[in-house]
Protein backbone atom coordinates (compact mmCIF):
# COMPACT_ATOMS: atom_id res chain seq x y z
CA UNK A 1 0.00 0.00 0.00
CA UNK A 2 1.33 3.35 -0.99
CA UNK A 3 1.89 5.89 1.71
CA UNK A 4 0.53 9.32 1.16
CA UNK A 5 2.34 12.32 2.46
CA UNK A 6 0.68 15.65 2.88
CA UNK A 7 2.56 18.18 0.78
CA UNK A 8 4.42 20.69 2.92
CA UNK A 9 4.69 24.37 2.08
CA UNK A 10 8.04 23.84 0.38
CA UNK A 11 6.63 21.01 -1.77
CA UNK A 12 3.73 23.22 -2.78
CA UNK A 13 6.07 26.05 -3.56
CA UNK A 14 8.26 23.80 -5.70
CA UNK A 15 5.19 22.46 -7.46
CA UNK A 16 3.93 25.98 -8.14
CA UNK A 17 7.33 27.10 -9.35
CA UNK A 18 7.63 24.16 -11.77
CA UNK A 19 4.11 24.61 -13.08
CA UNK A 20 4.42 28.36 -13.58
CA UNK A 21 7.85 28.00 -15.17
CA UNK A 22 6.51 25.38 -17.61
CA UNK A 23 3.62 27.65 -18.51
CA UNK A 24 6.05 30.49 -19.04
CA UNK A 25 8.15 28.42 -21.42
CA UNK A 26 5.13 27.62 -23.53
CA UNK A 27 3.12 30.81 -23.38
CA UNK A 28 5.50 33.69 -22.63
CA UNK A 29 6.24 34.64 -26.23
CA UNK A 30 2.56 34.54 -27.19
CA UNK A 31 1.64 36.74 -24.28
CA UNK A 32 4.50 39.16 -24.95
CA UNK A 33 3.21 39.38 -28.53
CA UNK A 34 -0.23 40.18 -27.20
CA UNK A 35 1.32 42.86 -24.98
CA UNK A 36 3.28 44.31 -27.90
CA UNK A 37 0.11 44.60 -29.98
CA UNK A 38 -1.69 46.32 -27.12
CA UNK A 39 1.17 48.58 -26.04
CA UNK A 40 3.52 48.91 -29.01
CA UNK A 41 6.47 48.58 -26.67
CA UNK A 42 8.41 45.36 -26.18
CA UNK A 43 9.90 46.26 -22.79
CA UNK A 44 6.55 47.32 -21.36
CA UNK A 45 4.98 44.14 -22.73
CA UNK A 46 7.66 42.00 -21.07
CA UNK A 47 7.00 43.77 -17.77
CA UNK A 48 3.30 43.13 -17.98
CA UNK A 49 3.84 39.45 -18.77
CA UNK A 50 6.36 39.07 -15.99
CA UNK A 51 3.87 40.61 -13.60
CA UNK A 52 1.14 38.27 -14.82
CA UNK A 53 3.25 35.18 -14.14
CA UNK A 54 4.28 36.48 -10.72
CA UNK A 55 0.60 36.99 -9.99
CA UNK A 56 -0.18 33.44 -11.07
CA UNK A 57 2.61 32.14 -8.86
CA UNK A 58 1.32 34.13 -5.90
CA UNK A 59 -2.18 32.80 -6.35
CA UNK A 60 -1.28 29.27 -7.39
CA UNK A 61 -2.65 27.85 -4.16
CA UNK A 62 -6.02 29.35 -4.98
CA UNK A 63 -6.13 28.14 -8.58
CA UNK A 64 -8.50 25.20 -8.43
CA UNK A 65 -8.41 24.19 -12.08
CA UNK A 66 -4.98 24.32 -13.77
CA UNK A 67 -6.73 24.55 -17.14
CA UNK A 68 -7.80 28.04 -16.13
CA UNK A 69 -4.20 29.21 -15.81
CA UNK A 70 -3.88 30.35 -19.43
CA UNK A 71 -7.16 32.33 -19.50
CA UNK A 72 -6.07 33.83 -16.17
CA UNK A 73 -2.76 34.87 -17.72
CA UNK A 74 -4.47 36.39 -20.76
CA UNK A 75 -6.82 38.37 -18.53
CA UNK A 76 -3.94 39.42 -16.38
CA UNK A 77 -1.91 40.62 -19.37
CA UNK A 78 -4.87 42.58 -20.73
CA UNK A 79 -5.44 44.16 -17.33
CA UNK A 80 -1.75 45.02 -17.10
CA UNK A 81 -1.83 46.59 -20.56
CA UNK A 82 -4.89 48.60 -19.61
CA UNK A 83 -3.11 49.93 -16.53
CA UNK A 84 0.03 50.72 -18.51
CA UNK A 85 -1.99 52.65 -21.09
CA UNK A 86 -3.82 54.52 -18.36
CA UNK A 87 -0.50 55.57 -16.83
CA UNK A 88 0.72 56.76 -20.21
CA UNK A 89 -2.36 58.90 -20.83
CA UNK A 90 -2.04 60.90 -17.66
CA UNK A 91 0.76 63.23 -18.82
CA UNK A 92 -0.96 63.70 -22.16
CA UNK A 93 -4.02 65.09 -20.44
CA UNK A 94 -1.77 67.38 -18.47
CA UNK A 95 -0.53 68.89 -21.72
CA UNK A 96 2.71 67.00 -22.18
CA UNK A 97 3.94 66.02 -25.61
CA UNK A 98 1.79 63.58 -27.53
CA UNK A 99 2.68 60.04 -26.64
CA UNK A 100 3.90 57.88 -29.50
CA UNK A 101 2.60 54.41 -28.90
CA UNK A 102 5.17 52.49 -30.90
CA UNK A 103 8.71 52.38 -29.64
CA UNK A 104 11.35 53.38 -32.18
CA UNK A 105 12.29 49.73 -32.60
CA UNK A 106 8.72 48.70 -33.28
CA UNK A 107 8.26 51.54 -35.75
CA UNK A 108 11.30 50.44 -37.66
CA UNK A 109 9.95 46.91 -37.97
CA UNK A 110 6.46 47.76 -39.14
CA UNK A 111 5.34 49.02 -42.54
CA UNK A 112 3.25 52.15 -43.03
CA UNK A 113 0.05 50.20 -43.73
CA UNK A 114 0.34 48.22 -40.51
CA UNK A 115 1.32 51.25 -38.47
CA UNK A 116 -1.82 53.04 -39.60
CA UNK A 117 -4.07 50.17 -38.57
CA UNK A 118 -2.32 49.73 -35.21
CA UNK A 119 -2.50 53.45 -34.50
CA UNK A 120 -6.23 53.39 -35.18
CA UNK A 121 -6.62 50.30 -33.01
CA UNK A 122 -5.03 52.12 -30.08
CA UNK A 123 -7.51 54.96 -30.40
CA UNK A 124 -10.38 52.63 -29.64
CA UNK A 125 -11.76 52.29 -26.11
CA UNK A 126 -10.01 49.56 -24.13
CA UNK A 127 -12.83 47.05 -24.27
CA UNK A 128 -13.27 47.37 -28.03
CA UNK A 129 -9.56 47.12 -28.62
CA UNK A 130 -9.24 44.00 -26.51
CA UNK A 131 -12.19 42.32 -28.17
CA UNK A 132 -10.71 42.93 -31.63
CA UNK A 133 -7.24 41.72 -30.68
CA UNK A 134 -8.53 38.55 -29.06
CA UNK A 135 -10.81 37.88 -32.02
CA UNK A 136 -8.59 38.74 -34.98
CA UNK A 137 -5.12 38.17 -33.59
CA UNK A 138 -5.85 35.54 -30.94
CA UNK A 139 -8.44 33.84 -33.16
CA UNK A 140 -10.52 33.13 -30.05
CA UNK A 141 -14.20 32.33 -30.23
CA UNK A 142 -16.85 34.38 -28.49
CA UNK A 143 -17.09 32.09 -25.42
CA UNK A 144 -13.32 32.29 -24.86
CA UNK A 145 -13.24 36.05 -25.35
CA UNK A 146 -16.11 36.39 -22.92
CA UNK A 147 -14.21 34.33 -20.34
CA UNK A 148 -11.00 36.33 -20.74
CA UNK A 149 -12.72 39.71 -20.65
CA UNK A 150 -15.23 38.78 -17.98
CA UNK A 151 -18.23 39.85 -20.06
CA UNK A 152 -21.16 38.03 -21.63
CA UNK A 153 -21.04 36.51 -25.11
CA UNK A 154 -23.68 38.93 -26.26
CA UNK A 155 -21.55 41.85 -25.18
CA UNK A 156 -18.56 40.35 -27.00
CA UNK A 157 -20.59 40.21 -30.18
CA UNK A 158 -21.89 43.76 -29.99
CA UNK A 159 -18.55 45.16 -28.84
CA UNK A 160 -16.68 43.48 -31.69
CA UNK A 161 -19.17 44.73 -34.23
CA UNK A 162 -18.99 48.33 -32.98
CA UNK A 163 -15.22 48.15 -32.71
CA UNK A 164 -14.80 47.01 -36.30
CA UNK A 165 -17.00 49.81 -37.55
CA UNK A 166 -15.07 52.36 -35.50
CA UNK A 167 -11.74 50.99 -36.64
CA UNK A 168 -12.82 51.19 -40.26
CA UNK A 169 -13.79 54.83 -39.79
CA UNK A 170 -10.55 55.73 -38.07
CA UNK A 171 -8.40 54.06 -40.74
CA UNK A 172 -10.36 55.79 -43.47
CA UNK A 173 -9.94 59.17 -41.78
CA UNK A 174 -6.23 58.60 -41.35
CA UNK A 175 -5.79 57.44 -44.95
CA UNK B 1 -6.30 43.27 -48.74
CA UNK B 2 -9.85 44.52 -48.80
CA UNK B 3 -11.64 44.22 -45.54
CA UNK B 4 -10.79 45.93 -42.30
CA UNK B 5 -10.72 42.48 -40.69
CA UNK B 6 -7.96 41.35 -43.06
CA UNK B 7 -5.98 44.50 -42.49
CA UNK B 8 -6.33 44.11 -38.76
CA UNK B 9 -5.17 40.48 -38.90
CA UNK B 10 -2.17 41.41 -41.00
CA UNK B 11 -1.19 44.38 -38.83
CA UNK B 12 -1.46 42.54 -35.53
CA UNK B 13 0.45 39.58 -36.97
CA UNK B 14 3.20 41.91 -38.18
CA UNK B 15 3.43 43.51 -34.73
CA UNK B 16 3.47 40.08 -33.08
CA UNK B 17 6.19 38.85 -35.43
CA UNK B 18 8.55 41.48 -34.07
CA UNK B 19 8.81 39.20 -31.02
CA UNK B 20 10.94 36.28 -32.14
CA UNK B 21 10.19 32.77 -30.89
CA UNK B 22 12.31 31.88 -27.88
CA UNK B 23 13.13 35.52 -27.15
CA UNK B 24 11.25 35.80 -23.86
CA UNK B 25 13.49 36.95 -21.03
CA UNK B 26 14.02 34.55 -18.11
CA UNK B 27 11.17 34.36 -15.66
CA UNK B 28 11.94 35.83 -12.26
CA UNK B 29 9.79 34.37 -9.54
CA UNK B 30 10.00 35.24 -5.88
CA UNK B 31 12.13 32.90 -3.83
CA UNK B 32 10.09 32.46 -0.71
CA UNK B 33 8.06 29.35 0.08
CA UNK B 34 4.36 28.61 -0.35
CA UNK B 35 1.88 30.80 1.35
CA UNK B 36 4.11 33.59 0.04
CA UNK B 37 3.77 35.56 3.23
CA UNK B 38 6.63 37.81 2.29
CA UNK B 39 4.67 39.07 -0.66
CA UNK B 40 1.71 39.98 1.43
CA UNK B 41 4.19 41.46 3.80
CA UNK B 42 4.41 41.81 7.49
CA UNK B 43 2.75 44.67 9.24
CA UNK B 44 2.31 47.40 6.69
CA UNK B 45 3.42 50.87 7.49
CA UNK B 46 0.31 52.66 8.69
CA UNK B 47 -0.99 55.55 6.67
CA UNK B 48 0.51 58.78 7.85
CA UNK B 49 3.64 57.05 9.07
CA UNK B 50 5.73 59.92 10.35
CA UNK B 51 8.91 60.84 8.61
CA UNK B 52 10.89 60.58 11.81
CA UNK B 53 10.62 57.30 13.52
CA UNK B 54 12.16 55.81 16.58
CA UNK B 55 13.18 52.22 15.93
CA UNK B 56 10.24 50.42 17.43
CA UNK B 57 11.48 46.97 16.50
CA UNK B 58 15.12 47.48 17.32
CA UNK B 59 15.39 44.48 19.60
CA UNK B 60 13.99 42.09 17.02
CA UNK B 61 16.15 43.65 14.36
CA UNK B 62 19.32 43.08 16.33
CA UNK B 63 18.36 39.45 16.73
CA UNK B 64 17.97 39.24 12.97
CA UNK B 65 21.38 40.69 12.26
CA UNK B 66 23.03 38.40 14.74
CA UNK B 67 21.60 35.43 12.87
CA UNK B 68 22.85 36.93 9.62
CA UNK B 69 26.36 37.16 11.01
CA UNK B 70 26.28 33.51 12.04
CA UNK B 71 25.73 32.32 8.48
CA UNK B 72 28.27 34.50 6.78
CA UNK B 73 31.07 31.93 6.92
CA UNK B 74 32.17 30.95 3.45
CA UNK B 75 30.47 33.91 1.87
CA UNK B 76 33.72 35.47 0.70
CA UNK B 77 35.62 33.08 -1.48
CA UNK B 78 39.35 33.34 -1.27
CA UNK B 79 39.41 34.59 2.27
CA UNK B 80 39.58 33.01 5.65
CA UNK B 81 37.58 34.31 8.49
CA UNK B 82 39.86 36.20 10.84
CA UNK B 83 40.90 34.19 13.87
CA UNK B 84 41.60 37.33 15.82
CA UNK B 85 38.87 39.67 14.81
CA UNK B 86 39.64 43.24 13.84
CA UNK B 87 36.93 45.52 15.07
CA UNK B 88 35.51 48.14 12.71
CA UNK B 89 36.64 50.85 15.12
CA UNK B 90 40.22 49.55 15.04
CA UNK B 91 40.15 49.69 11.25
CA UNK B 92 38.86 53.27 11.34
CA UNK B 93 35.32 52.58 10.18
CA UNK B 94 32.81 55.16 11.38
CA UNK B 95 30.62 54.09 14.26
CA UNK B 96 27.39 54.58 12.34
CA UNK B 97 26.22 54.02 8.81
CA UNK B 98 23.04 54.61 6.87
CA UNK B 99 21.38 51.59 5.29
CA UNK B 100 18.56 51.71 2.77
CA UNK B 101 16.27 48.85 3.58
CA UNK B 102 13.13 47.94 1.75
CA UNK B 103 9.83 47.83 3.49
CA UNK B 104 7.93 44.62 3.87
CA UNK B 105 5.04 45.93 1.83
CA UNK B 106 7.15 45.67 -1.33
CA UNK B 107 5.55 43.49 -3.98
CA UNK B 108 7.63 41.08 -5.95
CA UNK B 109 7.34 42.85 -9.24
CA UNK B 110 8.02 46.43 -8.23
CA UNK B 111 11.29 48.02 -7.51
CA UNK B 112 11.47 48.30 -3.76
CA UNK B 113 10.22 51.10 -1.58
CA UNK B 114 13.01 51.78 0.82
CA UNK B 115 13.53 53.64 4.06
CA UNK B 116 16.75 54.69 5.74
CA UNK B 117 18.08 53.19 8.95
CA UNK B 118 20.92 54.64 10.99
CA UNK B 119 22.80 51.63 12.27
CA UNK B 120 25.63 51.06 14.72
CA UNK B 121 28.45 49.48 12.69
CA UNK B 122 29.77 47.31 15.50
CA UNK B 123 26.56 46.07 17.04
CA UNK B 124 23.96 46.34 14.29
CA UNK B 125 21.65 48.23 16.64
CA UNK B 126 19.32 50.67 14.88
CA UNK B 127 19.64 54.20 16.13
CA UNK B 128 16.92 55.81 14.03
CA UNK B 129 14.84 55.21 10.97
CA UNK B 130 13.77 57.76 8.39
CA UNK B 131 11.03 57.44 5.79
CA UNK B 132 11.09 59.43 2.55
CA UNK B 133 9.21 62.71 3.06
CA UNK B 134 6.01 63.04 1.07
CA UNK B 135 5.51 63.10 -1.90
CA UNK B 136 8.56 60.88 -2.20
CA UNK B 137 8.06 57.20 -1.63
CA UNK B 138 11.48 55.63 -1.78
CA UNK B 139 15.17 56.28 -1.37
CA UNK B 140 17.19 55.25 -4.40
CA UNK B 141 20.70 55.74 -3.08
CA UNK B 142 22.87 56.97 -0.24
CA UNK B 143 26.36 58.38 0.07
CA UNK B 144 28.33 59.43 3.13
CA UNK B 145 30.89 62.13 3.77
CA UNK B 146 32.97 59.65 5.76
CA UNK B 147 32.54 61.43 9.08
CA UNK B 148 29.79 59.10 10.26
CA UNK B 149 27.44 62.05 10.63
CA UNK B 150 26.72 63.51 7.20
CA UNK B 151 24.95 61.67 4.40
CA UNK B 152 23.00 62.44 1.24
CA UNK B 153 20.07 60.33 0.13
CA UNK B 154 18.29 60.43 -3.24
CA UNK B 155 14.51 60.21 -3.03
CA UNK B 156 12.05 59.31 -5.77
CA UNK B 157 8.35 60.09 -6.12
CA UNK B 158 7.61 56.71 -7.61
CA UNK B 159 9.56 53.52 -7.88
CA UNK B 160 10.95 52.99 -11.37
CA UNK B 161 11.00 56.74 -11.92
CA UNK B 162 14.35 58.19 -12.87
CA UNK B 163 13.96 61.64 -11.25
CA UNK B 164 15.75 62.05 -7.95
CA UNK B 165 15.63 64.72 -5.30
CA UNK B 166 18.59 64.93 -2.95
CA UNK B 167 18.25 65.31 0.80
CA UNK B 168 20.87 65.89 3.43
CA UNK B 169 20.66 63.39 6.28
CA UNK B 170 22.47 64.43 9.43
CA UNK B 171 22.67 62.07 12.35
CA UNK B 172 23.20 62.86 15.98
CA UNK B 173 23.75 59.68 18.01
CA UNK B 174 23.70 61.63 21.29
CA UNK B 175 20.34 63.22 20.54
CA UNK B 176 16.97 62.28 21.95
CA UNK B 177 15.34 59.26 20.34
CA UNK B 178 13.13 61.34 18.05
CA UNK B 179 15.91 63.69 17.05
CA UNK B 180 18.79 61.45 16.09
CA UNK B 181 18.38 61.82 12.34
CA UNK B 182 17.33 64.93 10.49
CA UNK B 183 16.47 65.12 6.83
CA UNK B 184 16.51 68.39 4.89
CA UNK B 185 16.21 69.06 1.15
CA UNK B 186 19.31 70.24 -0.66
CA UNK B 187 19.02 73.38 -2.81
CA UNK B 188 19.47 71.26 -5.91
CA UNK B 189 16.74 70.85 -8.54
CA UNK B 190 15.35 67.39 -9.10
CA UNK B 191 17.59 65.39 -11.44
CA UNK B 192 15.33 64.18 -14.24
CA UNK B 193 17.81 61.71 -15.67
CA UNK B 194 18.50 58.19 -14.55
CA UNK B 195 21.26 58.55 -12.01
CA UNK B 196 24.08 56.05 -12.34
CA UNK B 197 25.93 56.93 -9.19
CA UNK B 198 26.49 59.78 -6.77
CA UNK B 199 29.10 60.48 -4.12
CA UNK B 200 29.30 63.04 -1.36
CA UNK B 201 32.75 64.55 -0.94
CA UNK B 202 34.71 64.25 2.31
CA UNK B 203 33.54 67.15 4.43
CA UNK B 204 30.19 67.07 2.68
CA UNK B 205 30.64 70.22 0.60
CA UNK B 206 30.15 68.81 -2.89
CA UNK B 207 28.01 66.14 -4.42
CA UNK B 208 29.17 64.35 -7.55
CA UNK B 209 26.33 62.95 -9.63
CA UNK B 210 26.75 60.78 -12.71
CA UNK B 211 23.86 60.42 -15.09
CA UNK B 212 23.69 59.82 -18.82
CA UNK B 213 24.20 63.52 -19.49
CA UNK B 214 27.54 63.55 -17.75
CA UNK B 215 29.13 64.12 -14.38
CA UNK B 216 27.93 67.06 -12.34
CA UNK B 217 29.54 68.53 -9.28
CA UNK B 218 26.97 70.30 -7.12
CA UNK B 219 27.63 72.64 -4.27
CA UNK B 220 25.61 71.25 -1.38
CA UNK B 221 25.10 74.69 0.20
CA UNK B 222 24.25 76.79 -2.85
CA UNK B 223 23.19 74.27 -5.47
CA UNK B 224 25.72 75.72 -7.95
CA UNK B 225 26.65 73.11 -10.50
CA UNK B 226 29.29 72.31 -13.05
CA UNK B 227 28.96 69.61 -15.67
CA UNK B 228 31.44 67.51 -17.60
CA UNK B 229 30.02 65.76 -20.65
CA UNK B 230 31.10 62.34 -21.81
CA UNK B 231 32.68 62.79 -25.23
CA UNK B 232 31.47 59.41 -26.40
CA UNK B 233 27.91 59.56 -25.16
CA UNK B 234 25.87 56.54 -24.28
CA UNK B 235 26.29 54.51 -21.16
CA UNK B 236 29.76 55.78 -20.48
CA UNK B 237 29.86 54.50 -16.94
CA UNK B 238 28.88 51.09 -18.18
CA UNK B 239 27.30 48.43 -16.12
CA UNK B 240 25.81 50.26 -13.19
CA UNK B 241 25.13 47.17 -11.16
CA UNK B 242 26.97 48.77 -8.31
CA UNK B 243 26.49 52.06 -6.62
CA UNK B 244 30.01 53.23 -6.04
CA UNK B 245 31.21 54.16 -9.48
CA UNK B 246 32.40 57.52 -8.19
CA UNK B 247 34.80 58.24 -5.34
CA UNK B 248 36.55 61.34 -4.04
CA UNK B 249 40.09 62.10 -2.97
CA UNK B 250 40.42 63.09 0.69
CA UNK B 251 40.73 66.81 -0.17
CA UNK B 252 37.40 66.78 -2.01
CA UNK B 253 38.97 68.14 -5.21
CA UNK B 254 39.47 65.07 -7.36
CA UNK B 255 36.93 62.52 -8.42
CA UNK B 256 37.70 58.99 -9.58
CA UNK B 257 35.37 57.20 -11.92
CA UNK B 258 35.25 54.17 -14.19
CA UNK B 259 34.71 54.68 -17.91
CA UNK B 260 33.29 51.70 -19.72
CA UNK B 261 31.69 53.01 -22.88
CA UNK B 262 34.40 52.40 -25.44
CA UNK B 263 36.97 49.65 -25.19
CA UNK B 264 39.79 51.88 -26.40
CA UNK B 265 39.41 54.26 -23.50
CA UNK B 266 38.11 51.96 -20.80
CA UNK B 267 39.71 52.40 -17.44
CA UNK B 268 39.76 54.25 -14.16
CA UNK B 269 40.02 58.03 -14.46
CA UNK B 270 40.66 60.95 -12.17
CA UNK B 271 38.89 64.26 -12.78
CA UNK B 272 40.33 67.43 -11.26
CA UNK B 273 37.12 69.26 -10.43
CA UNK B 274 38.94 72.55 -9.90
CA UNK B 275 40.53 72.65 -13.36
CA UNK B 276 38.86 74.27 -16.41
CA UNK B 277 37.11 72.26 -19.11
CA UNK B 278 33.84 70.51 -19.67
CA UNK B 279 34.82 67.39 -21.58
CA UNK B 280 34.90 64.53 -19.13
CA UNK B 281 37.69 62.51 -20.71
CA UNK B 282 39.75 65.48 -21.85
CA UNK B 283 39.65 66.95 -18.36
CA UNK B 284 40.59 63.68 -16.69
CA UNK B 285 43.72 61.61 -16.31
CA UNK B 286 43.57 57.87 -16.84
CA UNK B 287 44.87 56.21 -13.71
CA UNK B 288 44.58 52.61 -14.80
CA UNK B 289 44.05 51.14 -18.26
CA UNK B 290 41.65 48.26 -18.69
CA UNK B 291 43.69 45.10 -18.16
CA UNK B 292 42.91 43.87 -21.68
CA UNK B 293 42.69 46.47 -24.43
CA UNK B 294 40.41 46.27 -27.45
CA UNK B 295 37.21 44.35 -27.80
CA UNK B 296 38.09 41.97 -24.99
CA UNK B 297 38.62 44.85 -22.58
CA UNK B 298 37.56 44.00 -19.08
CA UNK B 299 34.60 45.97 -17.77
CA UNK B 300 34.98 47.80 -14.51
CA UNK B 301 32.23 47.05 -12.10
CA UNK B 302 33.54 49.44 -9.55
CA UNK B 303 36.38 51.84 -8.88
CA UNK B 304 37.35 53.37 -5.58
CA UNK B 305 40.20 55.76 -5.05
CA UNK B 306 41.60 55.36 -1.57
CA UNK B 307 41.35 58.62 0.38
CA UNK B 308 45.14 59.04 0.33
CA UNK B 309 44.94 59.05 -3.46
CA UNK B 310 47.66 56.43 -3.84
CA UNK B 311 45.76 53.34 -4.83
CA UNK B 312 42.71 52.37 -6.81
CA UNK B 313 40.59 49.49 -5.59
CA UNK B 314 38.60 47.99 -8.43
CA UNK B 315 36.16 45.20 -9.01
CA UNK B 316 36.70 43.84 -12.51
CA UNK B 317 35.19 41.08 -14.61
CA UNK B 318 37.49 38.06 -14.91
CA UNK B 319 37.42 34.66 -16.63
CA UNK B 320 36.18 31.80 -14.52
CA UNK B 321 39.06 29.48 -13.70
CA UNK B 322 36.97 26.33 -13.67
CA UNK B 323 34.18 27.01 -16.12
CA UNK B 324 35.17 28.57 -19.47
CA UNK B 325 31.58 29.66 -20.00
CA UNK B 326 31.22 30.99 -16.48
CA UNK B 327 31.95 34.41 -15.12
CA UNK B 328 34.04 35.64 -12.24
CA UNK B 329 35.37 38.83 -10.84
CA UNK B 330 38.48 40.05 -9.16
CA UNK B 331 38.96 42.60 -6.48
CA UNK B 332 42.27 44.25 -7.32
CA UNK B 333 44.46 47.03 -6.08
CA UNK B 334 46.31 49.26 -8.54
CA UNK B 335 48.83 52.03 -8.09
CA UNK B 336 47.17 55.35 -8.87
CA UNK B 337 50.55 56.76 -9.92
CA UNK B 338 51.77 54.07 -12.32
CA UNK B 339 48.55 52.16 -13.05
CA UNK B 340 50.28 48.88 -12.20
CA UNK B 341 48.51 46.03 -10.49
CA UNK B 342 49.73 45.80 -6.91
CA UNK B 343 47.80 42.79 -5.68
CA UNK B 344 44.71 40.71 -6.17
CA UNK B 345 42.60 41.00 -3.07
CA UNK B 346 39.94 38.52 -4.00
CA UNK B 347 38.78 36.22 -6.80
CA UNK B 348 35.12 35.39 -6.86
CA UNK B 349 33.29 33.06 -9.25
CA UNK B 350 29.98 34.63 -10.18
CA UNK B 351 27.05 32.28 -10.19
CA UNK B 352 24.27 33.78 -12.19
CA UNK B 353 25.19 37.22 -10.87
CA UNK B 354 24.51 36.10 -7.34
CA UNK B 355 27.83 37.09 -5.90
CA UNK B 356 28.72 40.44 -7.34
CA UNK B 357 31.12 42.07 -4.97
CA UNK B 358 31.04 45.67 -3.86
CA UNK B 359 33.49 47.79 -1.96
CA UNK B 360 31.52 49.99 0.40
CA UNK B 361 34.34 51.74 2.21
CA UNK B 362 38.11 51.90 2.22
CA UNK B 363 40.50 53.00 4.92
CA UNK B 364 42.76 55.94 3.96
CA UNK B 365 45.47 53.63 2.63
CA UNK B 366 43.20 50.82 1.42
CA UNK B 367 44.61 48.45 4.02
CA UNK B 368 41.11 47.74 5.32
CA UNK B 369 38.00 47.53 3.18
CA UNK B 370 34.36 46.96 3.79
CA UNK B 371 33.19 44.54 1.12
CA UNK B 372 29.75 43.17 0.40
CA UNK B 373 28.43 40.21 -1.50
CA UNK B 374 25.30 41.14 -3.36
CA UNK B 375 22.38 38.83 -3.88
CA UNK B 376 19.73 39.28 -6.56
CA UNK B 377 16.14 39.81 -5.63
CA UNK B 378 13.48 39.50 -8.32
CA UNK B 379 12.34 42.87 -9.50
CA UNK B 380 10.02 43.96 -12.24
CA UNK B 381 12.36 44.86 -15.06
CA UNK B 382 15.41 43.14 -13.72
CA UNK B 383 16.65 41.69 -10.51
CA UNK B 384 17.79 44.31 -8.06
CA UNK B 385 20.58 43.59 -5.68
CA UNK B 386 20.65 43.33 -1.95
CA UNK B 387 23.81 43.59 0.08
CA UNK B 388 23.71 40.04 1.36
CA UNK B 389 26.72 39.99 3.64
CA UNK B 390 29.22 42.63 4.62
CA UNK B 391 32.65 42.07 6.08
CA UNK B 392 35.72 43.98 7.03
CA UNK B 393 38.51 42.76 4.79
CA UNK B 394 42.10 43.04 5.95
CA UNK B 395 44.87 41.18 4.09
CA UNK B 396 42.93 38.08 3.08
CA UNK B 397 41.00 37.88 6.31
CA UNK B 398 37.47 38.94 6.79
CA UNK B 399 35.49 39.83 9.85
CA UNK B 400 31.73 39.70 9.28
CA UNK B 401 29.66 42.65 10.40
CA UNK B 402 26.21 42.21 11.87
CA UNK B 403 24.02 42.93 8.89
CA UNK B 404 20.42 43.28 7.79
CA UNK B 405 19.96 41.14 4.72
CA UNK B 406 17.17 43.38 3.42
CA UNK B 407 19.65 46.20 2.76
CA UNK B 408 19.88 47.59 -0.74
CA UNK B 409 22.58 50.17 -0.22
CA UNK B 410 24.70 51.44 2.62
CA UNK B 411 27.14 54.27 3.18
CA UNK B 412 29.59 55.27 5.87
Amino acid sequence: MQERHAAGPHDRQAEARDAVTSLYQVHAVGLIRLGVIMLGDRAAAEDVVQEAFCGLFRHWDRLQDPAKAVPYLRSSVLNGCRSALRRRRTPRRAGAAEYTAESAEQLALLGEEHRQVLAALRHLPARQREALVLRFYGELGEPEIAAVMGISQGTVKSTTSRALAALGRLVKEAG
Amino acid sequence: MNTIEDRLRAATKAAADTVAPGSAPPLKLPEEPGGFGWLRGGPRRPAGWPGWLAPAAAAAAVAAVVVASQVISGAFDGHQQATTSVTPAEAGVSSYYVALRFSRGTRCCDTPKTWAAVVNTATGAVLATVAPPKPYVTFAGVSGAGDGRTFVVAAQRRTNEPANRFFLLRINPAGRPGDRARLSPLPIPEDKNQILSFALSPGGRSLAVADFAGVQILNVSTGAQRTWHPSLGGSYLGSATTDALLSWSADGRKLAFAYNSDSTVMGAYLLDTTAPGSNLLASSRRLVHAPKPGINATPWYQVRLTPDGRTVIAVLAAPNRRDPNGAAQKLEEFSARTGRLLRVLNYLPVHNYTDVEQVLWTSPSGHALLVANTKPYPGKRRAFFLLGHVALLTVHHFTPLPWFTDTLAAAW
